[in-house]
């Protein structure tokens, strides 16, 4: 199974909400679909569900052009939830699974595993209104997930959760990515994104920044930034850093030990630093620190030229 | 198609759910009974009261007839106030010995009179009183009678036609044409309440990623407009209920006051309400096009109700949309009301084509019949087949763009 989206555009009058995109995804995996506010995100999600006609480019499911007959197969969550207030749980979820297609009998099993599932049956005939934000949230997920969608589309999926029912939110879209699922998560939460995600999309004024697999991306983004623990002093340490380093942040360990952060400068290696302070400090250990998704995100939107 | 259906199926269910939908459904009845009743109320008050004519010089004699609204007794004794008060007369009229040239009768009443009851004893008297002046000034009765006749005049069509009298006919066009256009103005709102929930409740993004804005868009019309005529045919077998019992039980006693007197130079008492009886004579040959033109007069509007909910940023914003669309359709009122005397004018048959105003002025033109052709109904019914259709597509547009804007 795979979806292939090729130059796609989509311009709202003289403005580019999306330009020459392209992406392929894969079944059992998940791809993270990043970007500022009006970044393009949500314009392609609403081309890739048929909310929208894209303006040129081609998708491809399984060869075929996607067109309104594959919605029936989408599991859409938008941002902006929205259900029926005065219609009650079990009735909204049954149909709105009709309206993917599925029949009646099953529409009405499936929604009552769906519920007990994620302990909602109790509420299958309240009203909306009459529903916790958060419970109103989870029957908004069943309703992307019932009729049994190839593709998964979640947008902010865990906005609305307390941290109990956002762990259930993630283990079930991890379990959806076992049965291999496609599935898109679009989102602002980077930590959401390192849990979960293979690949990502970062989008900016409707063109790809950057598109990778997670792995790749923190490779094309290497860290300058290093901990440093030593045994001696701190003056001496700080003398032997000459201006190719920037000292972040220093932290006592014990009498003798202490541990700083350091950032490199315009590329500077780290043994250079270290046969300068070795002579003066006795090193224990030496970490390179990480770049988080959400620093990698600000550096590759603020880099002049996309990649 | 399946979708449309499960769309129909679902704005239907949540519409006659609604407590207000069956509150409305069953005070709309009683509230056409309790309408009823006042109107028999009024009507009960329609019965013959007690007339004594005191004439104590014996110049009407037994000259007055009963009408419908005065039963007439003669007594030339003098009658005072005590005595009136105690007998079971209502009213008391006083003959003086000069009435042939005074010409005034004076009246008593124990109670404050209907008009109907003045009218039949004032036209009674007027009637006797002239008989009375032709006998006194010895008038030829055959001259005076062909004095007071009227002209009559007589029109003609070069093309030996007869020139129909429109207004009768007309009155019964225009009577459905205000039925449809109040079903219109009354549930239109409901579509706009519909789309601005959705709007409101941000569902839409869901449902347009799982149907075709016009599947949703027909469907929600569709749905709402079967609510909606379901309602409308409980309060109309209601209300035919109810007007069908009046028209039973009171009507027959119900006379045309003018017609009354004119039974007394002999002509039948009038014994049937005329408006009813040429409605339900007009039933058989409207029904079928008053249906048709109620149902797709409604689902156009509804079409443009609902652009206007989707149009709007909140309901109240989309009431105030509303209001151009209810003068259009008042308009179209006026143009119908206007079709009664002018029928076949450029305006009426213009109005008859276009879909805002075709389902009220083909009514005007359907009763009247005569210069509307067997396929005008059949050509007006096709556009605003048509047009309804469009305006769903415009719509759904609408629905689908203004509710995603980014």
């Amino acid at each position: 199974m795979l979806i292939r989206a090729q130059y796609i555009s989509k311009s709202f009058g003289k403005q580019d909400a999306l330009y020459k995109f392209n992406l392929e995804l894969k079944e059992g995996g998940i791809h993270g679909l990043l970007g500022p506010n009006g970044a393009g995100k949500t314009t392609f999600i609403r081309i890739l569900t048929r909310i929208y006609q894209q303006d040129a480019g081609t998708l491809i499911w399984d060869g075929k052009e996607i067109d309104h007959s594959f919605q029936s197969r989408i599991g859409y969550l938008p941002e902006e939830r929205g259900l029926y207030k005065k219609m009650k749980v079990l009735e909204q979820l049954v149909y709105l699974a009709k309206l993917k297609g599925v029949k009646s009998a099953d529409a009405k099993k499936q929604c009552a595993e769906w519920l007990e599932k994620l302990e909602l049956l109790e509420a299958k005939n309240k009203r909306i209104e009459q529903l916790s934000k958060g419970m109103a949230q989870k029957v908004q997920f069943i309703s992307t997930l019932v009729h049994n969608p190839d593709l998964l589309i979640l947008d902010e999926p865990f906005s609305g959760f307390d941290p109990v029912n956002a762990e259930l939110i993630k283990n079930e879209i991890l379990e959806q990515k076992k049965q291999g699922k496609i599935i898109i998560l679009s989102t602002h939460n980077m930590n959401s994104v390192e849990e979960l995600c293979d690949e990502v999309t970062l989008l900016n004024k409707g063109m790809t920044v950057l598109q990778d697999s997670i792995s790749k991306v923190y490779e094309a983004y290497p860290s300058d930034s290093y901990t440093v623990r030593f045994e001696g002093n701190i003056i001496g340490f700080t003398n032997a850093l000459w201006a190719g380093y920037e000292l972040l942040d220093k932290r006592k360990i014990d009498d003798k030990r202490m541990e700083v952060d350091i950032r490199a400068i315009n590329g500077q290696s780290i043994n250079k630093l270290l046969n300068t302070v070795l002579p003066e400090v006795k090193i224990e250990r030496v970490l390179k620190k990480q770049k988080s998704m959400n620093d990698i995100f600000i550096d590759a939107i603020k880099r002049p030229s996309h990649a | 198609m399946p979708k449309l259906f499960l769309i129909i199926q679902r704005e239907f269910l949540s519409r006659i759910r609604k407590r207000s939908y069956l509150i409305m459904s069953i005070m709309g009845p009683v509230l056409i009974g309790i309408f009823a009743y006042v109107a028999m109320s009024v009507y009960d008050q329609e019965r013959q009261h007690k007339v004594i004519v005191v004439d104590p010089h014996g110049i009407f004699l037994d000259g007055l007839k009963d009408t419908p609204y005065a039963k007439f007794s003669y007594t030339k004794e003098d009658m005072s106030d005590a005595e009136f008060k105690k007998s079971g007369y209502e009213v008391l009229v006083y003959i003086n010995r000069k009435v042939a040239t005074n010409n005034a009768v004076d009246v008593f009443y124990k109670e404050n009179p209907n008009a109907f009851l003045k009218a039949d004893i004032a036209k009674s008297l007027e009637y006797e009183l002239e008989k009375i002046k032709i006998e006194l000034y010895d008038i030829d009765p055959v001259a005076y009678a062909r004095i007071k006749n009227g002209v009559t005049i007589k029109d003609h069509r070069l093309d030996g036609k007869t020139i129909a009298r429109y207004s009768q006919k007309g009155s019964i066009g225009f009577f459905y044409a205000t039925v449809i256009c109040f079903f219109i103005i009354q549930f239109g709102g409901m579509l706009i309440r519909g789309v601005s929930e959705e709007k409101n409740s941000r569902i839409v993004e869901v449902l347009i990623s799982s149907a075709k804005p016009f599947e949703l868009m027909l469907g929600k019309i569709l749905g709402i407009a079967s609510a909606a005529l379901i309602q409308s045919l409980v309060w109309m077998m209601a209300g035919f209920a109810f007007v069908g019992y009046i028209r039973n039980s009171y009507f027959p006693s119900i006379g045309d006051t003018q017609q009354v007197v004119e039974s007394l130079n002999g002509a039948e008492p009038v014994k049937f309400n005329y408006m009813a009886e040429l409605i339900e004579a007009s039933l058989g040959y409207m029904l079928p096009y008053f249906m048709f033109f109620l149902l797709f007069g409604f689902l156009f509007y509804a079409a443009i109700y609902a652009a206007v909910g989707a149009k709007g940023d909140s309901e109240s914003e989309s009431q105030n949309y509303a209001f151009p669309i209810t003068l259009i359709l008042l308009l179209s009122l006026f143009i119908s009301l206007m079709a009664i005397e002018n029928p076949n004018g450029d305006l009426a048959n213009l109005a008859a084509y276009i879909p805002f105003s075709s389902s009220l002025v083909m009514m005007v033109k359907l009763a009247i019949g005569e210069g509307t052709s067997a396929s005008a109904p059949m050509i007006s019914g096709s556009i605003l087949i048509v047009s309804f259709l469009l305006t769903v597509w415009l719509t759904s547009r609408i629905y689908a763009g203004s509710i995603l804007k980014r």
